[in-house]
């Protein structure tokens, strides 16, 4: 090989022999740097693979089969479709008792349906506590089996550190959940990914598992609220000015709301505040046909009060194409046929609205 | 109340004496006239007895002459001739004594339901005081509406209210209602009466507490407040002012325990900074795990309460159980309560094992080596950190001895074992599958396990 390589180097001219070199050592310098970053690599894997004890989400479950303390005996094979909950406990821990009431109340939600397809197994050591292993049997929603594992067999497979550790397979047999502990989002996370298994919808996203939420009661749209309901109520009382203040606290809470507005504009019509209705609600636009119903409503109602009944028809006859459910729009109406001495319409118009607050009677 | 009615009817009569209208003597087509009873119809709200000049559905002549009349019945009896009798179960205590002038004008009113007062708040304050000077009052009691909770008359609920207490306050708590639908975990409080916590009129406290926390919580959780002020170690916040409200939610939370967010980051609140235990104790910043690549398990669920009893503890940190503060201590199963309520005793007990736990040389048990021993038994921290650390398992990457302060303990871990290479002693690797004879070769330094590991 060198003689060969001489040979090579003494045909050609001294540059040439250079360039050779130089591509030379480039190659051999890439070889190298090849082999240093395959060889870091597999030293960097087995360091990150190696500590790793506990199974890992996504990977494969492992298949195992024994007897359950019952006699019974218990397959897990990742061929079988079947949704595996594997759940490590200790029958002197709290917190595993604690595991097991949130665990119940998970299994309690799902549908009937669903439970065919769900193998649901308790891991333990101590199973001569016949009290615990009685008060499991006597209070699972489901049928729970549990496994006695003195040699830590089934432990060892999973990698289990503590307990309580839930694992989860999906239908293909692969891990989709490990959740060691019974830390503050154990409910919430394991629910989540049993009914993922199990191909139940939940609301929450998986992302959102682990959040806290809690009653947010102080928010802007909160408290406008209730100053909204409280204005009904008031209204509903007769008192229709206090009404209007509580409807105005709203509004200057949450100026930007629709419903706020159209609620305090309706009852500054209630109040005969003709102009301050339209002031409020001529600029807004609702997003629903509904809503723009309710704009149309406070709009004919106030135009009405300030006997401009053209334009009051126009607004209510518009509000009822956009919800012609209402019986509000067809009285207002009524009283605008009424005003203008249109006894016949007026009538037709009062019969409409009663015949949508009273759809039986009127048939 | 035939001797009150007696007694009215002498005042009446001296009263007409003493203005010098006359009472007439013989029977009148109608009571009201401009000179006689015309106060009955100058109001805004007439009774509608009075308004149809129907006098005698309530009034019969006793004497023409002598111009004197009775009632036709006792109250309440006279009123249900043509008010709905009462028939629920919780009745006004002003009507159980019949007496429904007590809040209502007879004849006339200015004011709504002939009210003798111009509010319903008003007429209610005449026998109930529940505003008392107070500087929180709750929205329907501020516009003296007290009918917007309250049935005046009667009602099938406790203190006539006008819905079941679980949804009377959630009528106008539209908000609170709705979030409350989808959170997992909801104070029983809630459940059951929104008035166990809030005093429904007005209150001195914030959100018409009727107390403030933690006096609002411990008659009901009176464990945790035995846990909070006998413990020999305190959290000290629990008995603040608002204590418990820096870490739980008081309506409903998505987790346990009605937290109101994830605990680390409830704990760091105020553990980021030092905190004073006692005037010569004060507990440093907690910084340990900051970006740390190998974390303890309840550090990694977030879940400081894993370790910790968050309302006090009789041991060291406020620790759940009992776990020794010494580096080296002679080994009693006792001493380590706090590991066991995560980890299996059997790590300890037995010399050998298998699957149990990856620390094996074999299925030598180096765990049962290591901690079991009577003399300088190495409790769990002289190998892990408790919190963080940036090696796997969590393991320290030195430890104190002597006077020296950081001794490296040089640990690496393989597929199938591990080595450490302290100052203190000569190298030792451990490998499950091919276990380090010890019984050849005493001690080798790290280069000598080259081939091995």
């Amino acid at each position: 090989m060198l003689a060969i390589k001489e040979e090579v180097f003494s045909r050609s001219s001294p540059a040439e022999r250079t360039e050779k070199r130089m591509i030379m050592k480039t190659i051999r310098n890439i070889v190298l740097a090849v082999v240093i970053v395959l060889v870091l690599s597999t030293v960097l894997y087995g360091v990150v693979a190696s500590s790793t004890r506990r199974i890992q989400q996504g990977a494969k479950m492992p298949e195992f089969s024994t007897v359950d303390t019952a006699g019974k005996p218990f397959a897990y094979r990742r061929s079988g479709s079947q949704v595996l909950m594997l759940t490590f406990l200790s029958s002197q821990q709290k917190r595993s008792q604690e595991a097991i009431e949130d665990i119940f109340s998970i299994l309690s939600g799902i549908p009937a349906d669903k439970l065919t397809s769900l193998q649901v197994a308790f891991v333990m050591q101590n199973v001569d506590n016949r009290e615990f292993i009685a008060s499991i049997q006597k209070d699972a929603p489901v049928v729970v089996q549990i496994i006695g594992d003195e040699q830590y067999k089934i432990w060892g497979k999973f990698g289990v550190i503590a307990t309580p550790t839930v694992v989860i397979s999906d239908p293909l047999g692969k891990v989709l959940c490990v959740k060691p502990g019974h830390a503050y989002d154990f409910a919430p996370v394991v629910k989540l990914r049993l009914f993922l298994a199990l191909d139940i919808p939940l609301d929450v996203s998986p992302d959102e598992a682990s959040a806290v939420r809690t009653v947010a009661n102080s928010t802007m749209s909160a408290k406008a609220k209730r100053h909204l309901q409280m204005a009904e109520l008031l209204s509903k009382k007769g008192r229709v000015s206090s009404a209007i203040e509580q409807a105005q606290m709203a509004y200057e809470i949450d100026p930007n709301s629709a419903e706020v507005a159209v609620e305090l504009g309706e009852l500054l019509c209630q109040a005969g505040q003709a102009q301050e209705a339209i002031k409020l609600v001529s600029f807004l636009s609702g997003q629903s046909d509904r809503d723009k119903a309710r704009i149309n409503l406070i709009m004919g109602w106030a135009k009405r009060q300030l006997d401009q009944l053209e334009e009051a028809e126009e607004f209510l006859q518009e509000g009822i194409k956009q919800d012609p459910t209402s019986p509000r729009l067809r009285f207002e109406l009524g009283r605008i046929y009424q005003k203008c001495n249109d006894s016949e319409r007026a009538m037709q118009t009062y019969f409409r609205a009663l015949q949508l607050i009273y759809p039986e009677e009127s048939t | 109340m035939r001797k009150h009615t007696t007694v009215l009817l002498i005042v009446i009569n001296l009263t007409s004496y003493a203005f010098g209208v006359e009472k007439p003597t013989t029977e009148q087509d109608s009571c009201i006239t401009e000179e006689c009873h015309g106060e009955h119809t100058s109001k805004k709200i007439i009774h509608d007895p009075v308004s149809e000049g129907s006098c005698e559905a309530c009034h019969e002549s006793v004497d023409v002459k002598e111009h004197t009349f009775k009632l036709t019945d006792e109250e309440p009896g006279l009123c249900m001739q043509c008010h709905d009798e009462l028939s629920k179960k919780y009745i006004h205590g002003a009507l159980d004594d019949g007496q429904c002038k007590q809040c209502h004008e007879t004849h006339a009113s200015d004011n709504k339901s002939r009210l003798r007062a111009k509010t319903v708040g008003e007429m209610c304050a005449e026998c109930h005081d529940v505003v008392e000077n107070a500087t929180h009052v709750h929205g329907p009691t501020s516009v003296n509406e007290c009918s917007l909770c309250h049935e005046a008359h009667e009602s099938d609920y406790e203190n006539r209210l006008t819905m079941g207490p679980d949804q009377l306050c959630v009528f106008c708590h539209v908000t609170t209602k709705e979030e409350l639908e989808g959170l997992e975990f909801v104070h029983e409080a809630v459940r059951e009466n929104c008035a166990d916590c809030h005093d429904p009129h007005a209150a001195n406290n914030w959100k018409m507490l009727r107390a403030e926390a933690p006096d609002m919580c411990f008659p009901c959780h009176e464990e945790i407040q035995t846990k909070a002020q006998t413990s020999k170690q305190q959290h000290n916040i629990v008995s603040e002012q608002g204590g418990c409200l820096k870490c739980h939610t008081p309506h409903a939370s998505s987790v346990r325990h009605l937290l109101a967010s994830v605990p680390t980051t409830l704990c760091l609140t105020c553990h980021e900074e030092p905190q004073g235990v006692t005037i010569n104790e004060v507990l440093p910043a907690f910084n340990e795990i900051k970006d740390k690549a190998y974390l303890h398990g309840p550090i990694k669920e977030d879940d400081c309460s894993g370790c910790h009893m968050t309302h006090g503890s009789d041991n060291f940190r406020i620790l759940a159980g009992e776990y020794p503060a010494e580096f080296y201590t002679s080994f009693d199963e006792t001493k380590y309560e706090l590991c066991f309520g995560c980890h299996e005793r059997t790590l300890v007990r037995t010399a050998t094992a298998d699957a149990l736990t990856d620390f094996r040389n074999g299925n030598q048990n180096l765990h049962f080596l290591h901690v079991n021993k009577e003399r300088r038994g190495r409790t769990c921290r002289a190998c892990h950190q408790t919190h963080a650390s940036n090696q796997p398992k969590h393991i320290r990457m030195s430890v104190p001895y002597g006077g020296w302060k950081d001794l490296p303990i040089n640990f690496s871990k393989t597929d199938t074992g591990g080595l450490c290479d302290p100052g203190c002693h000569l190298a030792k690797g451990y490998d499950r599958q091919i276990p380090v004879d010890y019984t050849v070769k005493q001690a080798r330094r790290s280069h000598e396990f080259n081939g091995l590991f």
